[in-house]
């Protein structure tokens, strides 16, 4: 990153490579939305860029680059629930990946489709039960389980004490545990 | 940390390897013989692998050139900018902030409005010697006080009326002009004058009206006939009212040596609100000018919608007459 701030092109066409795919997951399963991710994994890489000289050394820039996409989940999520206290029907009214229908996903070619459907409702479960989740606990389940990120770390991308990541953890833990009890057998 | 509580809260940090090689030791060791806790670390697990199941998405293959494409762009991106920032409401709302803020700077920039821009409620002082200027100014706002001109705007509420008396002993110079505004609509009056009461007296009478002894000019120059004369009712003052064509000129008098008569205020609403002449036909329009000054007995105020440089002729012919 400081060799890009001090005007090395290609080395930002490098970290924007080394990020993409994990800012871009990170935002999807966030927002569970892959078109709305692209969107605002996009938009996390030009803030990047907008923000570049503002950028300091002493942080790492893993937390710098997930606190601006962490910025810009919150402000979509809580716009969502804006309009989702809007809507007459109490839903929100953006589509998630989940209002694609079963056909669409899965191949006819397959030889084991049955498996395939198996896998894919646990996936939806898997969604369900982290949207039951509070943002903050989906976060830290998010960064830890699927970004690899270490509990100090996501502490600081949440400007919090690496204790009220724990408890976020643990919380989460235990909600998931009950509602993918079916799936925790082995 | 030796409960099964303090090794199930660092079984994140555990499976994290985010802790140090001492802890990590303790909860090894703590797991080799519990097996509550050893089954907590299986379930940590399991949850891990189901989670799992929600598998990575690939990004588009030409996302990174859209982002270039939109670096390079520097008109999109604000827009972009914008609409992913600020939902519509948000937006609408910092635009009624944002009107509520110019419109209120508007009023505060028209309230603060230098007096130089007039208001049908205004009238102008314009200075007939430089030296009434002086004179004028002790009696008027500091504000006003800071404007080196030879006229000035005043509103309702200045101090409108000053008269300035040289030191000759008889006669008196013109203390000070106003002029009122130069509208042709009428103007709502907010309280009809004291000066408009009264009733039309023919020559004859004009003594036994008031307790001076009046001057009657039979006529003022530059072609202005007298066309009525007029006893303001309970101020002991004269209204000769002399016309040109559609030009009016009011000459008041008063004693100068009485406190019953009008007021520098009275004259200042007849100029600046009055636009009919009552009792009359004559539609006296925005009077305008007043020129102010005394003798030793009488006190004259005229006031007209000549040109000023008329009115400040008529003036020393009056004295003279009056000689």
């Amino acid at each position: 990153m400081l060799a890009y701030v001090n005007g090395d092109e290609i080395a930002f066409e490098s970290l924007y490579h080394r990020y993409e795919k994990p800012i871009l997951n990170f935002i999807n399963r966030m927002l569970m939305n892959s078109t709305e991710a692209e969107t605002h994994c996009q938009e996390t890489f030009f803030r990047v860029v907008r923000a570049k000289n503002r950028y300091e050394s002493t942080a790492p820039f893993k937390t710098w680059i997930y606190q601006i996409a962490l910025n810009l989940c919150r402000d979509r999520v809580r716009r969502m629930k804006h309009r989702s206290h809007l809507s007459l029907n109490g839903q929100a009214s953006f589509q998630t990946d989940e209002n694609v229908s079963l056909r669409d996903t899965v191949s006819d070619s397959s030889a084991n489709i049955e498996k395939q459907m198996e896998k894919h409702e646990m996936q939806g479960f898997v969604k369900k039960a982290l949207a039951s989740l509070s943002q903050d606990e989906h976060f830290v389940v998010t960064m830890k389980e699927y970004q690899g990120l270490k509990l100090s770390e996501i502490a600081g991308v949440m400007n919090c004490p690496v204790g009220t990541v724990k408890s976020h953890s643990h919380r989460a833990h235990q909600k998931l545990a009950k509602i993918l009890a079916k799936y925790m057998k082995e | 940390m030796n409960t099964c509580e303090d090794i199930q809260n660092e079984l994140d940090a555990f499976l994290c390897d985010d802790i140090d090689e001492l802890t990590k030791m303790e909860i090894r060791e703590h797991l080799e013989d519990c097996p509550s806790c050893t089954r907590a670390l299986q379930q940590h697990k399991r949850l891990s692998e189901v989670l799992q199941t929600w598998e990575e998405i690939e990004p588009s293959p030409n996302m990174y050139e859209q982002l270039v494409s939109r670096i390079r762009t520097p008109g999109l991106n604000w827009k972009a900018i914008f609409s992913n920032t600020f939902s519509r409401k948000t937006a609408l709302r910092l635009a009624q902030v944002a009107v509520i803020v110019i419109i209120t700077l508007l009023i505060n920039s028209w309230l603060q409005k230098p007096l130089s821009v007039r208001r049908e409620d205004q009238a102008t002082i314009n200075f007939f010697l430089q030296e009434h200027q002086g004179a004028v100014v002790q009696s008027i706002s500091a504000e006003l006080l800071s404007r080196p001109a030879t006229h000035m705007y005043i509103g309702r509420d200045d101090i409108l009326y000053f008269e300035y008396v040289e030191d000759h002993p008889k006669i008196t110079q013109p203390g000070m002009i106003l002029r009122g505004p130069k509208v042709k609509q009428q103007i709502a009056l907010i309280k009809a004058p004291a000066i408009i009461k009264g009733r039309i007296i023919e020559k004859p009478q004009i003594h036994l009206s008031v307790n001076f002894d009046p001057l009657i000019p039979e006529r003022l120059p530059n072609g202005y006939v007298l066309t009525s004369i007029r006893a303001i009712k309970n101020y002991n003052s004269l209204h000769l009212l002399y016309t040109k064509e559609l030009d009016t000129v009011s000459l008041f008098q008063q004693s100068s040596h009485t406190q019953e008569g009008l007021s520098a205020q009275d004259f200042r609403d007849y100029a600046v609100y009055c636009s009919q002449e009552p009792d009359t036909d004559v539609n006296i329009k925005g009077r305008g000018t007043i020129l102010a000054w005394s003798n030793s007995t009488i006190a004259f105020v005229l006031i007209g919608d000549a040109d000023l440089s008329e009115l400040m002729k008529m003036v020393p012919s009056i004295n003279q007459y009056n000689k």
